[in-house]
């Protein structure tokens, strides 16, 4: 009861502030909030990103000098694959994991009740490949469990996860599990996802996203301290730290964010390794895109929901700046809805002078400012990614609808989630559904 | 590595045609903002070069004061963490999980553990609340046939057949 009355406060208060905001101010100090709100987190993330650049990267060998560190005792590293409906795309994700230059690696494919010949395909792989281990579900169950039945099974202690459609770099895994062997405190570590799927524009225009914004981001978030999230698709992870978390739960939409919060709520720190490259399918649909950003969201919300209540503690408080983003995110949403709203109703009918909305463009020096500010924000993420794609360079063309792109349907998707978990009486068990991986391919270059 | 599948000609067109037109807005706005600058500013001859860019001037000042200060917090925090904890060992160097501990977490027996460890392939049976029933050790090659869904409690006759 007492969490379904939180959810609703939640709800009041970030549905409520930007109408409290346009009561007491104006509709146009609620308008500037829309276009400042992008221009102050773009200076944070790029700030951040030349930071590590700096601190960091610029020491790194790339290229034809780069390389993989050697791990300490070369321990046995375990991968886990959960694999759920992929027999298209699995045997290519666990050669890939199988044909590390590490040469200590055990793979354990969990089948998770597929339904489409991935149990046959694994049970033939098992045969031809020693380090291959595989784990039949009986029935689906989720993400989740499939990797907490990895960890049971797995012989090592250093855990590197990824999905059935993801393609590891030789070094991949040197790269993730050496923060680990090397830091104590280091409870996990995040790749770096690079998109595969081209052939649409919203294929192309993801791979201006994973550089330009969630690059700068992981970045900005590992120079403060706390990750919001590891990469569900590529992440490595300390099994004693697990243990002490209680593993990934079985009830949240995105495990990767949730297993974030438990361990970093347990002082643990997550380390962000670009050099770790993992090679992923992402949606090439319009559809595809608003399915697996909507439960992105959705993600979001539930953590939040999940650890609005006792994140206040003040051994917490270094997690405090990422509920604070959290919730200006969801309000600068719906500060953009209502805008909208009065921006329709002024055009009806005639409201007090201080709720009038006369336009929704940006006025013109803020254009100006967040058209040059895009464009920074581009050419830095360009300068530090490179080293990681030859060429980056050349898919910078499409993402010029990037920023317009990522904040829609960052609107919309936050306007739809937030009411859905904050009003759901419980949370139910995650289960698997089939993600668009790109539309068919013909060519692979 | 890269997948780029073969498309229509048209779809690929409207692609460009579209991202191109995307850039035209974005050039359009960035001339907007330059036009709106030079026009709003004071004009005249006697009118000083400072006076007229001033106004300008003072607002990217604010809009370069705030994102300085953004970053500015932001690394002045990432410093004082590298000098508080450069020498200091923030947690204890953890031993390897003990295989008590694990078997308490997922509720399993040191035969079941055990077993699971040291095969190939295994089949894992859970309850409706997520608990293992069940952990079937295989030893030879199975043919896999899933289950209907939802189940009711399989019986592994259900779920497998040795080959």
């Amino acid at each position: 009861m007492t969490d379904r009355l939180l959810a609703l406060l939640v709800l009041c208060v970030v549905l409520g502030s930007p109408i409290g905001f346009v009561l007491v101010l104006t509709g146009e100090v609620l308008l500037a909030f829309v276009f400042f709100y992008p221009l102050f987190m773009s200076a944070v993330w790029m700030t951040g990103g030349i930071y590590f650049w700096w601190h960091w990267e610029r020491h790194w060998p790339w290229g034809a000098q780069r390389r993989a560190p050697t791990l300490a005792g070369e321990p046995l590293v375990t991968v886990l694959v959960p694999c759920y409906n992929e027999v298209e795309n699995g045997a290519e994700t666990l050669l890939a994991a199988l044909n590390q230059n590490y040469p200590n690696v055990e793979v354990i494919a969990i089948n998770d009740g597929s339904r489409d010949g991935t149990g046959d395909m694994l049970d033939d792989m098992a045969l031809l490949h020693d380090r291959l281990r595989v784990l039949h579900l009986a029935q689906n169950q989720g993400k989740a469990m499939a990797l907490r039945m990895g960890a049971l099974a797995a012989r090592s202690e250093y855990l590197v996860c990824i999905d059935g459609d993801a393609r590891l770099d030789p070094d991949a895994v040197a790269f993730l599990v050496a923060p680990l062997i090397d830091n104590p405190r280091v409870g996990a570590v995040t790749g770096n996802p690079r998109i595969r799927t081209r052939s649409t524009l919203i294929g192309r225009i993801q791979v201006g996203e994973f550089s330009s914004i969630i690059g700068l981001i992981k970045r900005t978030q590992r120079v403060y301290g706390q990750v919001f999230t590891v990469s569900g698709v590529v992440a490595a992870f300390r099994r004693h730290a697990l243990d002490r978390v209680g593993y990934w739960s079985l009830d949240m939409i995105t495990e990767d964010i949730d297993i974030s919060w438990k361990l970093q709520r347990d002082h643990w720190a997550i380390f962000y390794e670009p050099r770790a490259l993992c090679w992923i399918l992402m949606p090439e649909t319009l559809r595809g895109l608003w399915k697996q950003r909507l439960r992105w969201a959705q993600g979001g919300a539930e953590v939040l929901l999940k650890n609005v209540r006792s994140i206040w503690g003040w051994r917490h408080r270094r997690l405090w700046p990422l509920v604070l983003e959290l919730c200006l995110s969801a309000t600068w949403a719906y500060s953009f809805a209502l805008s909208i709203l009065l921006w329709l109703l002024s055009m009806a009918v005639e409201l007090p002078p201080h709720l009038q909305i006369a336009s929704l463009a940006p006025p013109a020096f803020t254009g100006l400012v967040l058209a040059a500010v895009c464009l920074l924000q581009f050419f830095i993420s360009v300068l530090i990614d490179r080293r990681y794609e030859p060429g980056l360079a050349r898919a910078l063309y499409w993402v010029i609808w990037y920023p317009i792109a990522y904040w829609m349907v960052s609107l919309f998707t936050t306007l739809i989630s937030f009411p859905k978990v904050m009003l759901r009486i419980r949370r139910r068990r995650a289960r698997w559904t089939s993600p668009d991986r790109g539309i068919k391919r013909s060519r692979a270059s | 590595m890269i997948i780029t599948t073969e498309r229509s000609i048209p779809g690929v067109f409207l692609d460009a045609a579209l991202t191109a037109l995307g850039w035209v807005c974005f050039l359009y706005l960035l001339t907007q903002g330059v036009l709106s600058i030079v026009n709003e500013r004071p004009l005249g001859p006697d009118v000083p070069f400072w006076t007229q860019v001033l106004p300008t001037l003072h607002t990217l000042t604010v809009y370069m004061i705030v994102a300085a200060l953004n970053g500015s917090l932001l690394l002045s925090w990432a410093m004082y963490n590298r000098r508080r904890f450069a020498r200091a060992d923030r947690r204890k160097s953890l031993p390897r999980l003990q295989d008590g501990a694990l078997m308490r977490s997922f509720g399993v027996s040191q035969e079941q553990l055990a077993g699971l460890r040291s095969t190939d392939v295994a089949i894992i049976h859970h309850a409706e609340d997520g608990q293992i029933m069940d952990i079937e050790v295989l030893p030879a090659k199975v043919t896999w046939l899933p289950t209907a869904q939802p189940p009711a409690s399989p019986g592994r006759d259900e779920v497998l057949a040795t080959a």
